[in-house]
């Protein structure tokens, strides 16, 4: 198979949930935006916002393009995808990653290169 | 439909690419390395991106041992490449750029010894993390 081949060859990537999911989902981003409220966190509830339309276009484009596909319920399970889950990922990674990053200034701020 | 239908309701939630798609993934996440390392924020964007693999791992790694999700070929291979690929850059690049756009003040995050930037003088990150 040649490299142009294989560019073009598809891949398809899918995952089957329940509503139940869209509902856990739409739980655990909640809990993160309330906890980065709660903890006065500005950067993180700002990125959780500022994600819900980039991740509104990127989702949007990829159903409009047929890159993207979800089964009934679409504008449910869009809402969830796109304001919901990806938001809250965003967010919780932009939490993860900065209190690790103050941890490991509590104790080696010497050895950050 | 009631909510118990609903709730048990099956959803099937698909992405139909191609292979090059993976070699546009290799290409942003050279170009979010690249944006860390010249906007001085490379131990930022490492931390946020470790934490977006992490999530990846977990979430998508449940996902796959449920048999909820189904990848292309080599299921473990490609979730590993989907996590380091998929969440990081992106999530490094978006911070980036709300950065640059004044939506959020990471100024406390800049690597250390590197030069202020022109955004309005922020303190360090101190011991502690008190700001």
């Amino acid at each position: 198979m040649g490299l142009l081949e294989w560019l073009l060859e598809p891949v398809h990537v899918s995952r089957t949930v329940t509503g139940g999911y869209l509902v856990l989902a739409t739980c655990i981003s909640l809990a993160v935006l309330a906890y980065a409220l709660r903890t006065r966190d500005r950067n993180a509830v700002r990125l959780y916002i500022a994600s819900i339309p980039i991740w509104m276009f990127i989702e949007g484009l990829g159903l409009v393009m047929g890159w993207r596909a979800y089964t009934e319920p679409v504008w449910l399970t869009y809402i969830v995808v796109a304001v919901m889950e990806d938001p809250g990922w965003v967010a919780l990674a932009y939490i993860i990653g900065t209190r690790l990053m103050e941890r490991r200034s509590l104790s080696t701020p010497a050895t950050l290169m | 439909m009631d909510l118990a239908s609903f709730l048990s309701s099956t959803i099937v939630i698909s992405r139909d690419l191609v292979n090059a798609y993976f070699i546009i993934m290799a290409l942003i996440t050279l170009t979010a390395i690249a944006l860390a390392y010249v906007t001085r924020f490379k131990w930022l964007s490492l931390y946020v991106w470790f934490g977006a693999f992490l999530i990846g791992l977990v979430w998508e790694g449940a996902l796959l041992a449920s048999g909820w999700r189904v990848y292309g070929f080599l299921d473990a291979a490609e979730m590993l490449y989907h996590a380091l690929t998929e969440g990081g850059p992106g999530l490094v690049i978006t911070i980036l750029f709300m950065r640059w756009l004044g939506v959020i003040d990471i100024e406390r995050f800049r690597d250390p010894g590197a030069a202020p930037s022109d955004a309005p003088a922020t303190e360090a990150v101190t011991p502690g993390g008190a700001t």
